[in-house]
């Protein structure tokens, strides 16, 4: 049983798209969790080792290093021999949008640098209509709306019902 | 338990926790309506609302979205075929097929009352079933729960996503994270490269960066999709009556919804494809599944809201999550100071016994509200992805900082947001990673108490029967897929 037809059902052809060979990922990401392994096992020779049980701090980051670093590899040589694992020719990963996908994270990485620097309100009052905008909205009144109305619900809900700060 | 529930009692008898009740029922129509919103998101983005809350007014309020959220996802799906959250993917099988017939009205009444009619058996099987498990998990020591957090990690590595390989990196993608802190015994700091880490990965940010913040950037993906119009909203009524033809049909998909959610890793979306199929494997009709036949509607729905008090079952007896919404119902309670598991029964009886209540007593608002409020959430439906995807965005992030006034768990949010973003791309669930930050903690702590005991004795996980024998399920467990691919 697949759901296929229901994820069709969200998509859009008419957008902007583009396709990324799955295996190609597949080996990105297997030598990304790799990385993070190497860096596992580096690390644990720093931790400081007091326990008295014979397992100390560091064996547990270590077996999980062992065990990621494995996995990891296993994905990349399944990305770069299929065949030798009965896998399935290629497929295509489609990411959608991407322009817009690639805008919200830059959006929400500059509103937390600034949220320190400009406070919540400001920051907000910036980020919600580029994000909108990023999302695909194009209505000025409805983005303007959307924001206005963000920033009063959330000091009633934070300042007046939580009694939270915000920053 | 007749006193647990006394307890309970005295303290669910408020306006505040009827008013939790209200509004988390709300909430979760209103998140299960909109497609990409699964149950997970919602807990996730509720969590640092709940701070300032006493721990029964929170926990009533997060169970009640969470099973409105499992119920509400089966609107859109039967009215214009888009599953509101995953399992509502098997109800639109037969249920969207219905509406086409003309028979919205018969199929969204049928839907929840197979919800309700689910959701209470196993409510019932769970108070039974968790007090028992509880007081028999009384007993367990170190060797025993490392077996159980083992036997759990293979069980829920086993069973997300496309592939085992994947599912296993997901896994220990979430261990390593769960690494970085002050470690568990001797107060050690690991991997802490600058003070916001010093207490570790704040679980709640990185959840709502994980599940809501990804969520959020999948859902940008597709927000120039049209979103499909309804003009003719139906009619619904509680004709009671309509159910009296299935009523074996019911009862077995509440105990099929209820078993299979008990095993971890087994959420709702498996209860309802294995009661879906039990179903048509048993019906005098199985070429009439997935063309509008009630049964196929009936056994997915109520399997599907059965699965909830069965995902709870092992997170209040065991301490161990069954799903990756009660993995973060999990972090809740210990942001509250409460522990779930055995000792939870004995130390705060009012947190289980309030669910329970809570669950009971519920059920039949939740009804009133979707028979009632159909045309409300057909609305919700119609909001546009663009807007929701930002608000939901903007409140990740501000969730994320009121869970500890801290802008640093806005950073952790948004690297996970973007972390569970590529890895959705690759097929990595970001459920597995969730209950590695859980389980990591559970195994590690018992592991090296079990051996610190022991006197560094290996011996201990296979001396004591209860460990051995998780330790043997998990293997076979970890063996049979790799089996039944030789074959």
């Amino acid at each position: 049983m697949t759901t296929g037809s229901h994820e069709d059902h969200d998509a859009d052809p008419t957008a902007p798209a583009v396709e990324i060979s799955a295996n190609k990922l597949d080996a990105a990401s297997g030598a990304a969790l790799f990385a993070l392994a190497a860096w596992l096992w580096h690390g644990a020779a720093d931790i400081e080792v007091a326990s008295t049980s014979g397992v100390g701090p560091a064996f547990f980051p270590r077996a999980v290093a062992i065990l990621l670093a494995g996995g990891s590899l296993l994905l990349i040589l399944q990305a770069l021999a299929p065949r030798l694992f009965g896998i399935q020719p290629d497929r295509m990963v489609q990411v959608q949008r991407p322009g817009s996908v690639l805008a919200a994270i830059a959006i929400v990485i500059v509103y937390a640098a600034l949220l320190g620097r400009l406070t919540y309100y400001p920051a907000t009052a910036m980020l919600l209509p580029c994000l909108l905008w990023a999302a695909g909205l194009r209505r000025p009144f409805a983005i303007v709306a959307c924001t206005f109305g963000f920033l009063a619900f959330t000091k009633i809900l934070f300042e007046t019902v939580l009694g939270t700060p915000l920053p | 338990m007749l006193s647990g529930f006394l307890v309970a009692l005295h303290e669910v008898a408020s306006w505040n926790v009827a008013l939790a009740m209200g509004l988390g029922m709300l909430i979760g129509y209103a998140l299960g309506s909109i497609p990409g919103l699964t149950s997970s998101i919602g807990i996730a983005l509720i969590v640092p609302f709940t701070f300032t809350m006493s721990p029964v007014v929170s926990i009533v309020l997060l169970v009640t979205l969470y099973m409105a959220t499992e119920y509400a996802g089966a609107i859109p799906a039967i009215l214009v075929n888009t599953p509101g959250v995953p399992a509502a993917a098997v109800t639109a099988l037969d249920g969207y097929p219905m509406r086409l017939r003309g028979e919205a009205g018969t199929a969204l009444t049928m839907s929840i009352l197979s919800a309700a009619f689910g959701s209470i058996t196993s409510t019932l099987l769970l108070i039974v079933s968790a007090t028992y498990m509880a007081s028999f998990a009384l007993a367990f020591g170190p060797s025993e729960y490392f077996g159980l957090a083992a036997l759990g990690l293979s069980l829920v590595s086993s069973l997300s996503g496309e592939s085992m390989l994947k599912g296993f990196l997901g896994l220990f993608f979430g261990l390593a994270v769960g690494v970085i802190g002050i470690d568990p015994l001797d107060g050690v700091a690991r991997y802490v490269f600058t003070d916001g880490l010093l207490s570790g990965v704040t679980f709640l940010p990185a959840l709502i960066g994980l599940f809501a913040l990804s969520g959020v950037f999948m859902m940008i993906e597709k927000s120039g999709a049209k979103v499909v119009p309804l003009h003719h909203l139906p009619s619904v009524s509680g004709q009671f009556g309509l159910m009296r033809p299935y009523l074996r049909v019911l009862a077995r998909s509440s105990l099929v919804g209820y078993l299979v959610s008990v095993i971890p890793g087994h959420g709702a979306v498996i209860s309802a494809v294995v009661s879906y199929g039990v179903q048509k494997r048993l019906s005098r009709n199985p070429e009439s599944f997935g063309k509008g036949n009630p049964e196929g509607l009936i056994a997915a729905e109520t399997a599907a809201n059965a699965s909830v008090p069965g995902a709870l079952a092992p997170m209040l007896s065991l301490g161990i999550p069954g799903s990756a919404s009660t993995a973060i119902l999990i972090g809740a309670l210990t942001l509250h100071g409460v522990q779930p598991g055995p000792l939870l029964f004995a130390k705060n009886p009012e947190i289980p016994y309030s669910i329970f209540i809570a669950m009971l007593v519920t059920m039949p608002f939740m009804v009133a509200v979707g028979l009632g409020g159909v045309r409300l959430w057909v609305k919700v439906t119609q909001v546009p992805r663009s807007i929701i995807a930002a608000l939901v965005c903007a409140m990740c992030l501000l969730g994320s900082y009121a869970s500890q006034n801290d802008v640093f768990a806005i950073w952790i949010t948004v690297f996970f947001g973007i972390v569970g973003y590529l890895m959705k791309k690759i097929a990595i669930e970001p459920a597995p990673i969730v209950l590695a930050l859980v389980l990591g903690y559970l195994t590690e702590s018992n592991f090296r108490r079990a051996l610190l005991g022991s006197g560094g004795d290996f011996t201990v996980f296979v001396t004591h029967p209860i460990s051995l024998g998780c330790l043997v399920l998990a293997a076979g467990v970890l063996l049979l897929p790799l089996i039944r691919m030789k074959r």
